[in-house]
């Protein structure tokens, strides 16, 4: 009894000084790690493309066991802005050691705390991530621009939206036995690809066509281990 | 009988906000007892004498537009039920004109969606959308917040206020917000009949009866608005292309529907309607009788009110009632003087 209560509190005390979990989320195109702004570096279906500007809010992180149950929750609000390197990195902390076995987020601002007025921290709305002229949360903004022949063709998608049947916030689920370093790997090459050509290249109100954009970014994030 | 609409609680609040403890003066709105309960959470959110005071303060401050000339009172003047009176369409910035007719700012507690369109959520975040419009204010929060915080009385007044002396998006939002949640208009002559202090007129009393057969549905008693949006039949104007509540639901039911207006003080509020097209009562009322027309589009969604010449007069005689002097000359919502 006696050396298990030891074992119980050396544990304790371990933890206390290394359960700290750190979720990063690194975004890449074409198999690089992404830089804003950076000219010739990247291409998708065949053009030239720069990102200048990329953030995104997650939110309600859970950490949770082999049985789908949540062992660790953070519900505040976080906004990964690229531009920010130190905003793409988290952190959760834990008494005890934990098993790990998926990461759930939500992507984007729940209905919730679209409509329960003004926040500061993540949620100012001087973040660039607000709209002003309609109460809402834009919950994932990318902006670039393709070179083609013709010029720059600009693209600019602010995706946002709580209302039914309009909701954008998007609950992201990844399964996989993890370490205490999480990273997420969020890989745009695949939301470009697969944006449906004859849409506009600026969606910046809510509506179907956020919607359907929303969707299109569940499978863009997925869970490596490092 | 409720005279009072503000008054100051006796008792001091202590609370923390930030670092800071402060004490603080706790405000309360009062209203008659049958009036159902505000929409705003006050027990989460109460109102304080020194924020409601600074919210005033910025409320009636030019330097929250782009050019330091407009303030929330250029199109939201007190003695006129907080509205820009013989304006169809509010004036902004550098004489730009905006789409829609300057609102009524009363009882704004008792709502849960804000603008003709209900676009705006939440009273706390409404200042965004006339501080950043370009034909508003013409400004935005980021320029806006580094003048208020280099300003020569500003910090201090929000050091007493919030405890910080920082000045933040959310403090000047809330400031705003806690003014105009003190804008309550419950001391008219009906409200006073409705006490049993005063007595309609006969005339009063005819259109209050008429009111109540025609009008009561969406101008409900006692705000004399549901709050909802609906479709009042009108023509949508060709220049202005404004599809109201359409704009934010993208919801083919919503199309051309705006606000409910309150009809309390309405004597003082003209133009009327979401882009101030009629001048007066009359007109107003012209349009809920008129026959139908046809080719006209968006007719037949007209509430048609079947009423006599004599029967106008007498409703009207009654919409007068809604006025409410002590609420349009209140000294606590005019310019600050100190």
């Amino acid at each position: 009894m006696k050396n298990f209560l030891i074992t119980i509190g050396l544990c304790l005390l371990h933890c206390l000084a290394n359960c700290q979990y750190t979720i990063e989320f690194k975004t890449i195109l074409n198999g690089q790690k992404l830089f804003l702004d950076s000219a010739g570096l990247y291409t998708v279906n065949s053009n030239e493309v720069v990102i200048s500007n990329l953030k995104f809010y997650v939110g309600a992180l859970h950490l949770v066991n082999h049985k789908k149950q949540k062992v660790k929750t953070d519900s505040s609000y976080h906004l990964i802005d690229l531009a920010k390197p130190e905003s793409t990195k988290l952190r959760l902390e834990s008494q005890e050691e934990l098993l790990i076995n998926g990461f759930r987020f939500k992507l984007g601002v729940d209905s919730i705390n679209n409509v329960s007025g003004a926040y500061g921290g993540d949620l100012d709305p001087t973040l660039g991530m607000y709209w002003t002229w309609q109460s809402g949360y834009i919950n994932f903004k990318l902006e670039g621009f393709y070179t083609t022949e013709n010029g720059n063709r600009e693209f600019q998608y602010h995706l946002g939206g709580y209302l039914n049947p309009f909701e954008t916030v998007q609950e992201i689920r990844l399964d996989i036995l993890i370490s205490k370093k999480i990273v997420i790997i969020v890989d745009l090459e695949k939301f470009l690809k697969s944006i449906p050509a004859e849409l506009p290249t600026k969606i910046m109100s809510p509506g179907k066509n956020a919607k359907l954009l929303s969707e299109l970014l569940i499978p863009i994030f997925s869970l490596k281990n490092e | 009988m409720n005279r009072w609409i503000l008054i100051l609680m006796p008792s001091i609040f202590l609370f923390g906000f930030g670092a800071a403890e402060l004490s603080q003066t706790r405000i309360e709105i009062r209203y008659p007892s049958n009036w159902p309960k505000p929409n705003y959470d006050f027990e989460k959110k109460p109102l304080y004498k020194n924020r409601v005071e600074l919210g005033r303060k910025l409320f009636y401050d030019p330097v929250l537009s782009g050019n330091g000339m407009v303030s929330c009172a250029s199109c939201h003047l007190s003695f006129t039920a907080f509205t820009h009176v013989d304006h169809a369409l509010s004036h902004g910035i550098n004489d730009s004109i905006g789409t829609r007719n300057a609102p009524v700012l009363i009882n704004l507690a008792w709502n849960k969606l804000f603008m003709w369109d209900g676009a705006v959520n939440n009273i706390e975040v409404q200042a965004l959308a006339p501080i950043s419009h370009a034909s508003e204010m013409g400004n935005d929060l980021i320029t806006l917040l580094p003048k208020l915080n280099e300003h020569d009385t500003y910090p201090a007044l929000f050091k007493t206020a919030f405890g910080e002396e920082k000045i933040a998006s959310k403090q000047l939002l809330l400031a705003l917000a806690q003014f105009q949640l003190t804008l309550v208009s419950a001391n008219s002559k009906y409200d006073k009949v409705k006490a049993g202090v005063l007595k309609f007129t006969e005339q009063e009393a005819n259109g209050y009866k008429l009111f109540q057969q025609n009008c009561n549905g969406c101008h409900k008693e006692p705000l004399f608005t549901t709050t909802e949006f609906e479709n009042n039949g009108l023509q949508p104007d060709a220049n202005l292309r404004d599809s109201g509540r359409y704009q934010v639901t993208r919801l083919s039911k919503d199309l051309f529907k705006f606000k409910v207006p309150t009809l309390r003080n309405i004597q003082y509020s003209f133009p009327y309607m979401h882009d101030g097209r009629y001048n007066n009562l009359n007109e107003v009322l012209n349009h809920y009788r008129a026959d139908q027309e046809l080719n006209i589009i968006n007719h037949q969604n007209k509430p048609v009110i079947e009423i006599t010449e004599h029967q106008k007069v007498d409703l009207i005689a009654f919409l007068l009632t809604l006025s409410d002097r002590e609420f349009l000359f209140n000294p606590d919502y005019g310019f600050p003087r100190n």
